[in-house]
């Protein structure tokens, strides 16, 4: 995979170093995202990960940013691309799931699974925290098990409850705040995702492992 | 702190906003903050505020206040049958209304030294959406930070003439991250078409109507947006990202507007129209 680098408005750049959703791009992603918060490098004043993308924002005007590109971004390129991509140790967050999902029936019939084996699927696995985008403290889980790939739902909601689980394409997460969205709605969780006024408002990180628990209704 | 006003209704919606809060787009948090900068920074300097204090934000029309105390206050930004770009003198039992949509979207609302709202993550910006804050609901008493009598000078009734928006704008675009994915044909639709915008228009995006764009084939993982940006849904058509967006996301970005453009776009209302014009050279 080549990286590339292309300018996004006048003061950034939105730096590419994959194309698909494979672990190898997470790993990617996760080294990068790693790497930035540990310390910004110098004029860049914020930045944002997508699944195999960066958004550098850069301090000062178009022509500053402009050779910035030219002098500063190849050798971070270069410096990222040498990155180890070995799994460093995560913590590991269990999130508890009443699965009770809108949706959980429709996917059961769209992937030709029973309802409890979506269940098995959904929460037979580990997940990382790809990245945190969409809304405050939304985590991207990777990686889905393949027989639960399903496309965005046609209409999507105007209204997810806060603490929805739900899938999309090869990506599940959670909605941490009431929100519109597409995404096929598998349950609910207790889980507390972004707390606004917490000195550590958000739960999850990326890198993060996430076990989903499936529990009854009463434990919730 | 000084209580000054009451909330009789807040029409099509009202809400604390300031700068709004840079540095946490990567924990999903859009940076938020005010839809037009230039106006709200106005109603702050006709009081001689800091640029940056808290103001109010009225979106088309509808909100009324009652007044709780003598003083000042300053509107600018969208007029909404209240003089605007002017301060203001109030007094005690005063009804305020904003009732009569004219011209642009958004109008703010100062008080003598600003609002007192309450802070997350170093804003008051309100982003309902995420969970950040709520609109100001009907029967809240606001406060704001100074004697509402008086205000860091003394203001004139009469301020600079007042602006207004026009229903028809022009605005030259920026190349967006998926520019070059788009056909030839599909460039000429969006710049060839005088966009309408629809009634689906808040702090978070606005979907315009008008032609249909044939959108790249291949879709993509989500990836960073920036407020400004012009995505084409799956549908083909443009939706403007605005403070409120969402921090990443998975239709392609034709175009991205400059903040000078963006606050423009904002206060073009429902039914008006915007024509893009295609990046210099």
């Amino acid at each position: 995979m080549e990286w590339s680098a292309e300018r996004y408005g006048p003061q950034a750049w939105l730096v590419r170093f994959g194309r698909d959703l494979s672990a190898e791009t997470m790993a990617r992603a996760l080294a990068v995202a790693r790497e930035l918060e540990a310390g910004l490098p110098e004029g860049v004043r914020e930045f944002t990960m997508g699944y195999a993308t960066v958004l550098l924002e850069l301090d000062g005007d178009e022509k500053a940013a402009a050779r910035w590109g030219q002098r500063a971004l190849p050798g971070l390129i270069e410096q990222w691309r040498a990155l180890d991509l070995a799994t460093t140790e995560a913590r590991t967050v269990e999130i508890p799931v009443v699965y009770d999902g809108e949706d959980l029936a429709g996917v059961a019939r769209q992937t030709g699974l029973a309802e409890e084996e979506v269940i098995a699927r959904h929460s037979g696995r580990d997940y990382r925290v790809w990245l945190l985008g969409f809304a405050p403290g939304f985590p991207y889980l990777g990686v889905l098990d393949a027989a639960l790939h399903l496309p965005r739902r046609e209409t999507p909601r105007p209204r997810i409850a806060a603490g929805s689980v739900a899938i999309a394409g090869g990506q599940t997460g959670i909605y941490p705040s009431e929100s519109a969205g597409g995404w096929h709605i598998l349950g609910r969780t207790a889980a507390t995702l972004f707390v606004p006024q917490a000195a550590k408002p958000f739960l999850l990180r990326p890198g993060d492992t996430v076990r989903f628990v499936a529990v009854e209704a009463t434990d919730v | 702190m000084f209580e000054f006003l009451e909330v009789i209704t807040p029409g099509c919606g009202a809400t604390w906003q300031d700068a709004g809060r840079p540095g946490w787009k990567r924990f999903g948090v859009p940076p938020g903050g005010w839809m037009d900068a230039a106006a709200a920074r106005a109603s702050n300097r006709l009081l001689e505020n800091p640029e940056d204090a808290v103001v109010i934000e009225l979106a088309l029309q509808g909100a009324r206040f009652r007044v709780l105390a003598d003083g000042w206050l300053a509107v600018a930004g969208a007029s909404m049958g209240w003089p605007t770009g002017t301060a203001r003198r109030v007094a005690r039992g005063n009804e305020l209304a904003f009732n009569r949509h004219q011209s642009g979207v958004y109008a703010y609302l100062a008080a003598p030294g600003g609002w007192i709202a309450p802070e997350i993550l170093g804003s008051a910006a309100v982003s309902a959406r995420s969970g950040l804050g709520r609109g100001l609901g009907k029967g809240d008493v606001i406060s704001c930070r100074r004697d509402p009598m008086h205000p860091g000078w003394c203001p004139a009734e009469e301020g600079s003439p007042a602006a207004t928006y026009p229903w028809v704008i022009e605005v030259r675009v920026w190349p967006g991250p998926q520019w070059s994915e788009f056909s030839e044909a599909a460039r000429g639709t969006f710049f060839g078409t005088c966009w309408t915008v629809s009634s689906h228009i808040d702090r978070m995006g606005m979907r315009l109507t008008g032609a249909t764009i044939p959108t790249p084939p291949a879709t993509m993982p989500s990836e960073p947006v920036l407020p400004g940006s012009v995505q084409i849904t799956g549908g083909g058509q443009p939706v403007v990202t605005m403070r409120d967006g969402p921090t990443v996301g998975g239709y392609p970005k034709m175009a991205w507007l400059d903040e000078e453009a963006c606050r423009r776009v904002a206060q073009v209302p429902p039914g008006g129209t915007i024509k893009f014009l295609p990046p210099e050279e």
